[in-house]
């Protein structure tokens, strides 16, 4: 996919009738959407302390839109500095892979800092949307681990 | 696969130009190793969020061959005329580039990819460790 | 004395097999014997200052432990390759493997510890436990030879040794692989959970059984052999001050203890080492409870909290260590050993002192005390990042004053001289232990700490 092809769906978009359109080309995936909530309006389904995010209705196709409001994305940031681990040990299938639902309290990760083994759970219920590639390697305190919308 | 390089000012300014004129919200653009978020609010500035876990760059980065463990680095091969150790110069994946010497062991150190060899990292008959880095490799694909 | 023997080559040359405060340690006695030193790093210990003062370094893997510094052929291949001929193992880590020890020998090299059948008999509890009482050392009630298979012969050595009783792994020890029994309905069970356990922990179902004191302290004594038969011990400490098995503040003398009852008790602990021909530095570990003291284990190696008896006893024990390995005999006899004031040491380690819950990360800033009766053993500075693979321990805080009393309020003032940011220390905890009453008194026994964090916890 090329960026003319990029701008050939983007005015298919704008002329149609359509809210959003994914299209996925070997590993690259474009997803067009519209008629989004105004930065104002938005704020409001938010829950206090939380910074305005834009995308919230990230990966969300328009049928599984939910009815009332918009759901926020949650970011998983690491409490502890550590090494990350992606499943429980080696060889075993990681914990949560990317577009996976899960619920709240549930294991994401470990975090491995001076033999002491810190689980990290999801704050709340969602498909995780974004996943840190990190798998044996260090994170610092603070680092984004996970999205969850 | 795609060469558009997503975090270019360029690229991200053409496609919100495309955006706006055609009226649509926003964009999204995934890959492994990035995204790109492009939100037009009415009214508004667009929203533009770039991330990367691989920072996409013209030329792909220089590929390093570290030592696999500590023992005395020998360059090149004594059997191969002085012009066949001179840099830059290509490799291939299963070439010899030095080696590790080890008690009476010689470790041959291979290329790993094939590409330009342009520079030694370490100096010969130095000591070196677990990871120390000996060789530059620019991929060639 | 009959001149033993003696295989071990002469070095000039010692690779510290070890990383963190002790690897400073080892280092700093190795310069003041003119000796030369190679340090080995895992890849997160690139940047140890004690890398940048060694006469070599090396890299010898990656960051995970069982890669690096327990990577027994990684070791001797950077011994070869820097020419050193001596490894010392410090603690923890390979410091107490047999076959690494046999390896050290068998390339030629010193080890410096004992000899692998030393640390294999002190290994096996129920061996040491054996030599202790054929030299005379009082140990805790109960057979020195394994449980049978036989539940009603197991039932009836309980009883003996009255309950409650603990049942022990032979391969255990520091606190592993132990189980406490408090009445007799309980214990097949809890023989099978720990048979169990001791296969899978320490590759071997060997079980013993003790009687269980209820409130003991933990003495150790502190003794140093050459290879030429001589032995001494240097005194006493008391490391009662334990969380989960783990020494926070360690003392020496230990508080209280009459000089006669102590007295045998060393003196039986240097025949031991004598009767199993033990080289090098070690310390025996005892329970004590009513007067009595009981024989728990054999540590063949150097100990974290060697610096309290330096302190008292004057005698630098890593240098001594060292010496015996290179086959000097012992420049001094028992009579020679006096040791005076008291000290503390504290260990500082990167943790919550709330939670306890370990805070590797960059250390942004740094003031540490100085003054006289202080001493820090550490590897930090500004700048250092505490890597996330190992212990959490960054520094020791050593005092020494004349009285007890004294060397309290010498650690409340070194303690409020300390300051580490950038990560969460125990420090804070440890201030305000510094400033409890029963502690103050002494003599605390070793569920003393748990108990007084429980206290301090409820409302």
């Amino acid at each position: 996919m090329d960026l003319s092809k990029i701008k050939t769906l983007i005015d298919f978009v704008g002329r149609s009738s359509i809210t959003e359109l994914t299209v996925t080309e070997k590993d690259l995936t474009v997803r067009i959407f519209r008629s989004q909530p105004t930065a104002g309006e938005f704020s409001l389904g938010l829950e206090r302390g939380q910074q305005p995010v834009a995308d919230a209705s990230i990966a969300l196709g328009p049928d599984e839109l939910p009815a009332v409001g918009q759901a926020s994305v949650i970011p998983v940031k690491a409490p502890v500095s550590g090494v990350l681990h992606r499943s429980a040990a080696p060889g075993e299938g990681p914990f949560v892979k990317p577009g996976d639902e899960v619920t709240e309290g549930q294991t994401l990760f470990i975090i491995e800092a001076m033999k002491v083994f810190n689980k990290i759970a999801a704050p709340r219920s969602g498909r995780v949307v974004s996943l840190t590639e990190i798998d044996g390697g260090e994170v610092e305190t603070g680092d984004l681990l996970a999205e969850i919308a | 696969m795609s060469a558009i390089d997503f975090s270019d000012p360029t690229t991200i300014a053409l496609l919100t130009d495309a955006l706006t004129a055609a009226g649509v919200s926003g964009l999204e653009i995934s890959r492994p190793g990035g995204q790109l978020r492009i939100v037009v609010a009415t009214g508004e500035e667009a929203q533009i969020n770039v991330s990367s876990t691989a920072q996409p760059v013209s030329a792909p980065p220089p590929v390093v061959v570290k030592a696999p463990m500590a023992g005395h680095f020998c360059s090149g091969s004594s059997s191969r005329s002085v012009a066949a150790d001179r840099l830059p110069r290509s490799v291939s994946a299963a070439d010899v580039l030095g080696f590790l010497r080890v008690g009476p062991i010689l470790l041959p150190l291979c290329a790993g990819r094939s590409g330009i060899l342009t520079r030694q990292l370490a100096e010969p008959d130095t000591l070196v460790g677990f990871g120390d880095r000996l060789f530059e490799i620019e991929p060639q694909s | 004395m009959p001149e033993t023997f003696d295989s071990r080559p002469r070095f000039d040359t010692v690779l510290i097999a070890n990383r963190g405060e002790i690897a400073t340690r080892i280092q700093k006695a190795c310069r003041a014997l003119g000796l030369k030193t190679v340090v080995v790093y895992s890849e997160a210990d690139r940047q140890a200052p004690y890398g940048r003062t060694a006469d070599s370094a090396l890299c010898i893997g990656p960051s995970s432990a069982a890669k690096s510094y327990l990577n027994k052929d990684a070791l001797l291949l950077a011994a070869r390759l820097t020419g050193a001929g001596a490894i010392h193992p410090g603690y923890g880590f390979l410091s107490e493997n047999a076959a690494f020890a046999d390896a050290v020998e068998k390339a030629g090299l010193a080890f410096i510890g004992p000899s692998a059948s030393s640390i294999e008999a002190m290994g096996d509890k129920i061996s040491a436990k054996r030599a202790m009482i054929a030299a005379g050392v009082p140990c805790v009630p109960g057979p020195d030879t394994a449980l049978v298979d036989d539940p009603a012969a197991i039932e009836r050595l309980a009883l003996e040794i009255g309950y409650p009783v603990i049942i022990k792994a032979a391969g255990g020890g520091g606190g592993r692989g132990m189980r406490l029994v408090p009445e007799a309905g309980l214990l097949q069970e809890a023989v099978a959970l720990t048979r169990e356990e001791a296969q899978q922990a320490f590759g071997s179902p060997s079980l013993y059984m003790e009687k269980f004191l209820q409130h003991p302290r933990h003495i150790e004594i502190q003794v140093l052999c050459d290879t030429h038969g001589n032995a001494v011990w240097l005194g006493h400490r008391d490391c009662s001050m334990q969380r989960r098995h783990q020494k926070v503040v360690e003392e020496a003398p230990a508080p209280g203890i009459s000089p006669d009852v102590i007295g045998s008790v060393g003196r039986a602990c240097v025949e031991a080492c004598r009767q199993i021909g033990y080289q090098g530095v070690g310390t025996f570990e005892f329970l004590y409870e009513d007067g009595a003291f009981y024989f728990i284990e054999m540590n063949t190696r150097l100990q974290v909290e060697h610096p309290v008896t330096e302190m008292t006893s004057g005698i630098d024990i890593v240098q001594a260590q060292i010496k015996v390995a290179q086959g000097d005999p012992l420049d001094l006899a028992q009579a020679d050993v006096k040791c005076e004031g008291h000290a503390f040491e504290c260990r500082i380690n990167a943790e919550d002192p709330d939670t306890f819950l370990p805070s590797a990360g960059i250390i942004t800033a740094l003031t540490l005390p100085e003054g006289p009766g202080i001493r820090v053993d550490t590897h930090i500075h500004p700048g250092y990042k505490v890597p996330p693979y190992y212990d959490s321990l960054i520094a020791k805080l050593i005092v020494h004053a004349p009285t007890r009393a004294e060397a309290m309020a010498r650690m409340r003032e070194a303690l409020a001289g300390t300051r580490v940011d950038g990560i969460s220390t125990n420090i804070p905890f440890l201030r305000a232990l510094f400033e409890d009453s029963a502690f103050a008194r002494g003599e605390t026994d070793i569920h003393y700490l748990e108990q007084w964090l429980k206290q301090r916890r409820a409302p």
